[in-house]
């Protein structure tokens, strides 16, 4: 049995259904968690973060008009919502960074490599423009088509080639130079 | 990846996108969203407990009842307040006029007249008093400083008899 779109579980929740909505975050939340750890820099608040886009959403998906997807809603609420973080824990973001360059002395475990992969997907995608970010994250991490990143972010499937192409580029110079 | 660009991908890429997939949202993630959610839909009276809205309307009905009444021999403590004097300022120029260039008269004086019959008895027994000189029945005052020179109480005349 396919699972419902993601407009039939919006059109659920509008009618008040409440599970429709509890669907929806368990789908989109692994990924919205982890969009969040890759965009803000203090890793510790992605939590807090992905709820505050799914608080959003219980809002703002009362009112959706369904010109897009929901995905789309979610996603650039995240970039919002990371921006705010970002913003206020500037401080915190400085002294983030600072304890990344300390050698790790510590044992290793399965939480310290999940924030090593994070950490390294943050290095690698920081040096490269917004749109190229955006590109590298939701098709090659996310794994998302071309139609469906190009609707996340609002341009077209063209665009999101030509991205991608520039950013692919961009990505294995680092990689040569590293 | 699955779709078209896949193959270009290098190879330590793929591995970190992997690894990187491997990241989920935290256990209980979505029992907590919804935790947060739950109630924010509802009106108000939805939210507040039924008990809470009764008390509430209870206790503004008793402060509003008018059971603090005033004793009924308590007088209305309602503040006088002095109306000026209409004959204080008078009507017209003329008359304000002859009101200033009055001369100010006197409240009469009300002490007892120099003259009166009963200072000037008091004050004749105050002076021979002083002076030594018995009067009114009064012992002079050289005669106060003898104990002896007092009258027993057997001399004192009965004045009823």
């Amino acid at each position: 049995m396919n699972s419902p779109a993601d407009h039939d579980l919006v059109r659920q929740f509008q009618g008040g259904d409440e599970q429709a909505f509890a669907a929806l975050v368990r789908r989109h939340q692994d990924r919205v968690y982890r969009l969040a750890r890759v965009r803000l820099y203090a890793a510790e608040d992605a939590g807090d973060a992905a709820q505050e886009v799914f608080l959003r959403a219980y809002k703002g998906l009362r009112r959706f008009r369904f010109r897009a997807e929901p995905f789309t809603w979610l996603y650039r609420t995240l970039i919002n919502v990371c921006n705010e973080y970002n913003r206020r824990h500037r401080r915190h973001r400085r002294l983030e960074e600072g304890l990344a360059r300390e050698p790790d002395t510590g044992p290793a475990t399965d939480k310290d490599e999940a924030l090593d992969d994070m950490q390294a997907v943050q290095r690698l995608i920081r040096k490269l423009p917004r749109r190229q970010q955006d590109v590298v994250l939701l098709r090659m991490f996310e794994e998302l088509s071309v139609e469906e990143t190009a609707r996340a972010m609002g341009c077209r499937p063209g665009t999101v080639k030509a991205h991608l192409h520039k950013a692919l580029q961009n990505l294995r110079q680092q990689l040569t130079q590293t | 990846m699955k779709h078209e660009d896949h193959d270009s991908l290098p190879p330590d890429l793929k591995r970190l996108a992997e690894r990187y997939r491997k990241v989920n949202a935290p256990p209980g993630f979505t029992a907590r969203v919804m935790g947060q959610v739950a109630g924010q839909g509802r009106p108000l009276w939805g939210r507040v407990p039924a008990w809470a809205i009764a008390a509430a309307v209870l206790l503004a009905v008793f402060v509003a009842l008018p059971w603090r009444t005033l004793p009924p021999e308590a007088p209305p403590t309602a503040s006088v307040r002095k109306t000026p004097d209409k004959e204080a300022v008078p009507a017209s120029r003329e008359e304000r006029v002859r009101m200033a260039t009055k001369p100010e008269t006197k409240a009469p004086a009300t002490t007892v007249a120099d003259d009166s019959p009963m200072q000037t008895r008091v004050l004749a027994d105050a002076a021979a008093w002083l002076a030594g000189t018995e009067t009114d029945g009064l012992p002079a005052l050289d005669e106060l400083s003898e104990p002896s020179a007092l009258p027993s109480i057997m001399e004192i005349p009965d004045p009823f008899s």
